[in-house]
This record gives C-alpha cells, sequence and structure tokens, in this order.
C-alpha cells in the first residue's frame, strides 16, 4: 500500500483516522472495530472499506501509537465477552485533525468527511 | 481445518491474535451479508484477515520465506542446466556450490515457514545457514573470473558465506545479547549479498539469453529475483532470535 507523504500513513489509514475522530467528536470516543465498519460502510455506500481492510488499519495505528487498544469493562464484556475496544491518543487525535483537513480539501473529498470534525473540542475521557 | 485458526496458532502473537479474534466474532455476530455486494465484501476482507494471520503485526521473515522459493529454483535450475554455449560464460565449477545453495535455501523456506517471527538458530544452521555457508564460500573459490558479473559474484557468495558463517558461530553464545544481535547483524549482511547476487545474475540472464542457453538464463532471472525479494525482506525485518 502506497503511503502518504507527511503523515506517512496510507489513504485507508487516513480514512479511518478520520472516521475515528468524527465518531470521538460525536461523543462516542471508545470505538470497536464492527462499529467503524459499519460506519463507514453506511457513510461510503457503494464501495465501503473491507473489514480485514479496517482490522490492518487499526492494527497499523496502534502500532504507530495513534490508537490505544483495551479490553472492554466487565459489564460490557457480558453482551461482547470478546470486545476490545480502541480509542484515540492524544497524537492520535492531532493526526487525525490534520488527516481530516486534508481530505476535506481533496478535488473531490469523501462526503462524509466534515471539516468542522477537526476544529471542534475531542471529548476524549480515561479509558476504564 | 480452517485457514485462519490454522493461521493464527502457526503465526500471530497472543494479543494481536485475540484482538483479531475479537474483531471478527463482532462481525460475525452483527453483520450477515445479503446482496451480492456484500458477499464479494466479506471474500475480500477474508482474504485481508487471513494475510494478516499469516503476515501481519511485528517482525516476520514468511515474506522472506516465500521469496527463497525462486531463488531456490533458479539455483537448482543452474545446477541441471546443460553447459552453455560459450564455454567463457560458464560459471566455474558450480555443480557443488549450486547444489550446496539450493539445499540451504530450500532449508531457509522451510524454517522460515515454520517460525517466521522468531529465527532459531540452532535448526536454522543446520537447515540453512551451514549449507548456505560451504555452498558460498565453495562458490567464491570457484565461479569464473571473465566478467565483471562474475566479480560481483565472487563478492555476493562472499558476504553471504560471511554472513552465515556468523550464524553458525553465534550457537556458541546465542543466550547473550550479542549473540542475537550477531544473527540479525548477520541477516543483514547476508541481504548486502542477496543485493550482490541481484547485480551479478541479472547481466548473466541477458548474457545467456542472447546466447540461446534458456534454462541458463531462466535460472540465473529467478535467482536474482528472488535475492532481490529476500533482501527486501531481510533488510526491512528484524526478527527475534532464540536458540
Amino acid at each position: 500500500m502506497r503511503r502518504k507523504g507527511g503523515t506517512g500513513l496510507t489513504r485507508h489509514e487516513m480514512r479511518l483516522l478520520a472516521a475515528a475522530l468524527r465518531l470521538t467528536v460525536q461523543g462516542s470516543p471508545d470505538l470497536y472495530g464492527y462499529e467503524l465498519f459499519a460506519m463507514l460502510t453506511e457513510w461510503e455506500g457503494a464501495e465501503p472499506m473491507n473489514h480485514g481492510t479496517v482490522y490492518r488499519c487499526l492494527r497499523s495505528l496502534f502500532h504507530g501509537g495513534l490508537l490505544e487498544v483495551y479490553e472492554a469493562p466487565a459489564f460490557e464484556r457480558v453482551a461482547h465477552p470478546s470486545r476490545v475496544l480502541y480509542r484515540l491518543t492524544a497524537q492520535g487525535v492531532e493526526t487525525a485533525r490534520q488527516v481530516t483537513v486534508r481530505l476535506a480539501g481533496e478535488t473531490a473529498p469523501l462526503a462524509w468527511i466534515d471539516i468542522r470534525n477537526a476544529l471542534l473540542p475531542t471529548p476524549l475521557a480515561d479509558p476504564p | 481445518m480452517n485457514p485462519l485458526e490454522w493461521g493464527a496458532r502457526r503465526r500471530q502473537n497472543e494479543l494481536e491474535r485475540r484482538a483479531q479474534d475479537a474483531f471478527l466474532a463482532e462481525i460475525a455476530v452483527h453483520w450477515t451479508p445479503a446482496e451480492p455486494w456484500q458477499r464479494r465484501l466479506r471474500w475480500r476482507s477474508s482474504l485481508t484477515h487471513l494475510g494478516e494471520r499469516l503476515l501481519g503485526g511485528g517482525p516476520t521473515m514468511a515474506a522472506v520465506g516465500v521469496a527463497a522459493v525462486p531463488t531456490a529454483i533458479g539455483a537448482a535450475l543452474v545446477t541441471v542446466a546443460p553447459t552453455p554455449h560459450l564455454h567463457t560464460y560458464g560459471a566455474g565449477e558450480p555443480a557443488w556450490s549450486s547444489a550446496l545453495l539450493t539445499l540451504g535455501l530450500f532449508g531457509l523456506m522451510f524454517e522460515l515457514f515454520r517460525s517466521p517471527r522468531t529465527v532459531h538458530v540452532r535448526r536454522l544452521t543446520v537447515l540453512a545457514a551451514l549449507p548456505l555457508a560451504v555452498g558460498s564460500y565453495d562458490g567464491a573459490a570457484t565461479v569464473g573470473w571473465h566478467f565483471g558479473p562474475d566479480k560481483v559474484l565472487v563478492g555476493a557468495f562472499l558476504l553471504v558465506g560471511t554472513g552465515m558463517s556468523v550464524i553458525v558461530l553465534a550457537n556458541a553464545f546465542v543466550s547473550t545479547r550479542l549473540g542475537q544481535r550477531s544473527v540479525q547483524l548477520a541477516l543483514k549482511l547476508s541481504a548486502l549479498g542477496c543485493l550482490l547476487v541481484v547485480a551479478a545474475d541479472y547481466p548473466w540472464t541477458v548474457m545467456y539469453w542472447r546466447d540461446h542457453d534458456r534454462e541458463m538464463s531462466l535460472g540465473c532471472c529467478c535467482a536474482a529475483t528472488g535475492a532481490l525479494l529476500i533482501a527486501i525482506g531481510v533488510l526491512r525485518s528484524t526478527p527475534d532470535v532464540a536458540g
């Protein structure tokens, strides 16, 4: 996968970061894989990212220090025994903002990219 | 056997396996593809997940194992190919060295598929490093000295031979940090040797092809291509080292 200049991220990783920022700004900072996949599928319509790629990007962003990973708290594990949650780190938020601005500034930007997400405060709480 | 389970058990570390299992479990619970495009998406996703099982997460030498296949085939072809038409294009007396290199490359392929994330020095020595070291030194001593590519290949053999020898010697102190670091550096040194193989074998590919020595040309081309992929794979990855 070709790396983009500047951020050092692939386009898929940039899309995922922008989606994570959007969900975080909307008040859902604890992300899980299916949620990201479902939201991207809903937003992108006919050509969504496959969920294997979503997972690969999550792993890559985690290793890059842009996401942190933790297991779901006990009360949530009753309904979802194996749920693993992802959350943007401070560095991840900063990079996601840059990426959102960049994607929004493209000639034909993705319809779901909203530059306001890069400007609004991000409700990041400490992980449980 | 489910290939995803097989891949998970053989390739991934525990943390990444759990994370991917959790991810797939969520998908299985919540997402049931109904439309044709969703089924196509599921199929593509399965392939990506399988790739992640095999190659994703942490340094892995699996790609080097794959790259050893064309190199081994190339070395085998050079061993069995008819004598070149123009005698000066012959690579000296390479039969023994090519045979040992072929053996070592197949051993390398086997060992890296068996354990792509951790180099087990003793097993690697027996299966790959020893035959590759002897074959490389033998090649350096016997290869022709008529053309520029010949001289480059001698350098390649010496580098690979030195790298593999260090791995053999590292058996004596593999439990120490120095020993493990030596193995990692020896692999990088061998990768540089592989790059010289590329520089030597592609010109030979052209020369043999021009003289209608098709088998030799194909062998050199395979060896050079595989050596290039091995070099890239080794230079990009620094695996863990164990005894």
